[in-house]
């Protein structure tokens, strides 16, 4: 049985990324913006943390990690009936067409290639936090 | 020690005693030195790190504000953490793009950023100079414009590619005019790092040279050359394709140039490669006709899975499973119709790839 999709928690964003000053740059540009974020160092931590929250309002996340690829968990929370609508942004140093491809194809919502610009990501964020909360509405 | 001498000791045990007294001395100096050495290692860490943390929030208040790049007050840089600072600055630099960097750089300003980079790239060691190209380069400093175009050609690989990464950041117009054309001879420069390079400088500044330097190479750096066009603008890329096709007969710029075919330019040319002498040229013209191949060229692809190379057999198969004219029921009646038993084997095992039984 499919669940029905929860609200997400308000403002949380769930950024999943290895590269621990990044994270912290990450983390900071979203806490100013008025987002609470939850950081996840690599794969296996973002799975356990998809399998023990609430859904949050979007995922900001890497490609390369340790342990569990970006890919794996863009699959991972499209196959959860509780992350399945959770608007996901990819923020990869991957700049091939195949790479964007392949994760747009996954179910991602947006790709940002690193280096990044931080009002862009805001604003891309942003858009698909109010997107998805007004889906959330109408389902 | 006049113990040592009560007893009736020979020689030997005297210098053994000795020798056993010396290892515990050394032994317990050097326990003290490495703890020694262990506190002041935890103690410099440890300042880094307090002084990172504090820059890191500086320089990520910077990246969203431009008012606060302008007038964020700074914390003190001692002479020990000036490396730390230019470190953590460059990082910070690399990660974001657009308005992040201005900000970056009216933040540097205010600060001994240029001043320590400018002193480390004239008195440093080899990794402060190269720190400092690094630096000076993200700070877009015009002033060593010069000076950069001459480390360009040192002899040290990871000096010279930093350099040339630093004069794309100051005027990416030099990549075309002087990057590109002595990509050939710096081989040694990690070639993931020459195409950040090129992307950076963007497809419209190095299109146009890197077809010159391409037309103009020799065989051998033709093919080596090759791998950086997939930053080229298409138009180009299908010309430059064409003309190496057309103009070259060396089985490695062959092959290079077949895995560049993205249009159906050329494809008499690439049919014709089919017969060449060399294996893989005739491997990639084949691989190549499964994507642009007509009716007319399955005949060729049909002496190709009878090669005496399973690679060729192997892709010519795969290529005549893939053309868009052909169906199920043709390709079946192709596999029967083969006399030579590698052909019909090399035939099914492409069919099976694509569901076909």
């Amino acid at each position: 049985m499919v669940a029905e999709p929860s609200q997400p928690a308000p403002n949380r964003v769930l950024v999943v990324e290895d590269n621990e000053h990044l994270a912290f740059m990450l983390r900071f540009i979203l806490e100013r913006s008025g987002y609470d974020v939850i950081w996840a160092p690599n794969g296996r931590d973002a799975e356990r943390a998809i399998a023990n929250i609430e859904p949050v309002s979007a995922v900001l996340l890497d490609l390369m990690l340790p342990y569990v690829s970006g890919y794996e968990l863009i699959r991972i929370l499209r196959d959860d009936p509780l992350w399945r609508y959770v608007p996901i942004i990819v923020l990869s140093g991957k700049v091939m067409e195949e790479d964007i491809v392949k994760a747009l194809d996954l179910g991602a919502n947006d790709y940002v290639t690193k280096p990044f610009r931080p009002e862009e990501l805001l604003a891309r964020i942003r858009r698909l936090v109010i997107d998805n909360e007004r889906l959330q509405r109408l389902r | 020690m006049d113990w040592l001498y009560r007893y009736d000791f020979d020689t030997l045990t005297l210098i053994a005693v000795w020798c056993l007294a010396g290892v515990l001395v050394t032994t317990v100096v050097l326990f003290f030195y490495a703890i020694g050495l262990r506190t002041a290692t935890l103690i410099r860490n440890r300042r880094r790190g307090a002084f990172i943390r504090r820059w890191r929030e500086v320089f990520a208040m910077a990246v969203i504000n431009h008012d606060a790049a302008a007038a964020l007050p700074l914390p003190v840089v001692h002479r020990h953490d000036e490396t730390d600072l230019l470190e953590e600055w460059n990082r910070v630099r690399s990660l974001v793009d657009g308005k992040a960097i201005d900000n970056l750089i009216v933040l540097a300003r205010r600060t001994a950023i240029r001043k320590i980079a400018v002193r480390k790239l004239h008195h440093g060691r080899l990794s402060s100079r190269i720190l400092a190209v690094h630096t000076l380069g993200h700070l877009r400093d015009e002033g060593f414009r010069d000076e950069f175009l001459e480390l360009v050609d040192h002899p040290h690989t990871v000096l010279s590619i930093t350099a040339a990464e630093a004069l794309i950041e100051i005027d990416p117009a030099l990549a075309g005019s002087t990057i590109v054309p002595m990509l050939a001879r710096r081989r040694d420069w990690p070639r993931d790092r020459v195409s950040v390079l090129l992307r950076r400088a963007g497809s419209e500044r190095i299109s146009e040279p890197v077809y010159r330097a391409i037309r103009s190479a020799t065989d051998a750096d033709k093919a080596y050359l090759l791998q950086f066009t997939r930053l080229v603008e298409p138009e180009v890329l299908d010309a430059l394709v064409s003309d190496l096709l057309r103009e070259n007969n060396d089985p490695a710029v062959l092959n290079a140039a077949l895995k560049l075919v993205n249009g159906f330019s050329g494809v008499p040319r690439i049919a014709a490669l089919l017969r060449h002498d060399v294996w893989f040229v005739r491997m990639q013209a084949a691989k190549v006709l499964g994507r642009v191949g007509q009716q007319e060229h399955l005949s060729l692809l049909l002496e190709l899975v009878s090669d005496p190379e399973w690679w060729v057999r192997y892709r010519a198969a795969q290529s005549i499973a893939s053309l868009p004219f052909l169906g199920p029921n043709r390709l079946r009646q192709i596999r029967a119709e083969q006399a030579d038993p590698y052909a019909s084997d090399i035939l099914g095992q492409a069919y099976a790839e694509v569901g076909i039984a």
